[in-house]
């Protein structure tokens, strides 16, 4: 008979708790409920969800993001790593309470703040621009414009990894949901700039390049 | 007194060679299952889906292999990554 995983509680992101929905629309992990348990003046989004590790997968990462981006439409997210999922909730409750004060400054660090993606992406079989440009010159080019260019609109910017030989840049802006429509204007004029690349513009996010919120519970 | 030089010897002629067979399985394991260079394809994959050079069908049937394939690098880099080499030469 196959091994039954115990049921914990889950842990999707947590926001204040004036600004927590009263209800939802959507399912969590395994087609559980979310629910919402507060503690102080905080709100941990949480559901039922089995007891064990949950890999990366396309549909893990999809359940986990659905639910921060449900609350992030209105107000402000701190978001949660993949896979935190507490045996009881009285080991979550007592986790919050240890690192209160931690969590407020973080979320008073991101408040009404969003995290927005871009990537410059070179064509497939991609050797050198119009005009004559390596894909090293181009690389180093688009770092420093579009770095320059959106540096002055967003709050803070993070340079992510450079996964495929065909990222010319990728960086993840933290940006004031005020500053957002200026932030597109200046994107679209470094589109048009670089016509011969492909600008991926992604977001908003919960700011998950800025705030690494990973609670560990010794219970867990 | 012949046994001590006996020892002495093993451990000086086996001790870097087996130094040397740990490094290069270990290497031979980060290979054969490279964990970030899968983690890369697969996001790769999805960066093409997203731009639309691939289509739903072909990026799906993509990410299936790629996740089977980083399942597997993990439990085999996992199984061996606490193996003691020079137990198993013993």
């Amino acid at each position: 008979m196959a091994k039954k995983n115990k049921i914990g509680e889950y842990l999707y992101c947590i926001t204040t708790k004036k600004d927590a929905p009263k209800e939802f629309n959507i399912k969590g992990m395994e087609d559980s409920d979310i629910r919402v348990m507060f503690y102080r003046d905080l709100a941990a989004i949480v559901s039922k969800a089995p007891l064990k590790e949950y890999e990366p997968t396309e549909e893990n990462v999809e359940k986990h993001k659905t639910v921060a981006l449900h609350i992030l439409k209105d107000h402000t997210v701190l978001p949660v790593a993949l896979g935190m999922v507490f045996k009881k909730m009285g080991i979550l409750t007592s986790t919050m309470g240890r690192v209160y004060f931690v969590l407020k400054k973080s979320l008073n660090l991101i408040d009404n703040k969003i995290e927005l993606g871009v990537k410059v992406i070179l064509p497939k079989n991609f050797e050198e621009s119009n005009n004559g440009k390596s894909i090293e010159e181009l690389r180093e080019e688009c770092k420093t414009e579009f770095a320059k260019k959106l540096d002055g609109i967003a709050v803070e910017s993070k340079e992510g990894k450079l996964f495929s030989d065909r990222l010319a840049l990728n960086m993840s802006f933290l940006v004031d949901r005020n500053n957002i429509d200026k932030f597109s204007d200046i994107l679209g004029k470094l589109d048009d700039k670089y016509n011969d690349l492909k600008v991926q513009y992604t977001g908003p996010w919960p700011p998950y390049n800025f705030v690494d919120v990973r609670i560990m519970s010794r219970g867990k | 007194m012949v046994l001590v030089v006996d020892d002495l010897i093993l451990t000086i002629t086996v001790r870097p060679f087996v130094f040397i067979f740990k490094q290069v399985h270990q290497h031979a394991l980060r290979e054969m299952y490279p964990l970030e260079k899968i983690q890369n394809v697969i996001k790769e994959n999805r960066m093409e889906y997203e731009l639309k050079e691939i289509s739903k069908e072909e990026y799906g049937k993509g990410a299936a292999i790629l996740e089977e394939k980083l399942k597997v690098a993990k439990k085999v880099r996992e199984m061996y990554s606490g193996t003691d080499v020079l137990s198993e030469v013993k």
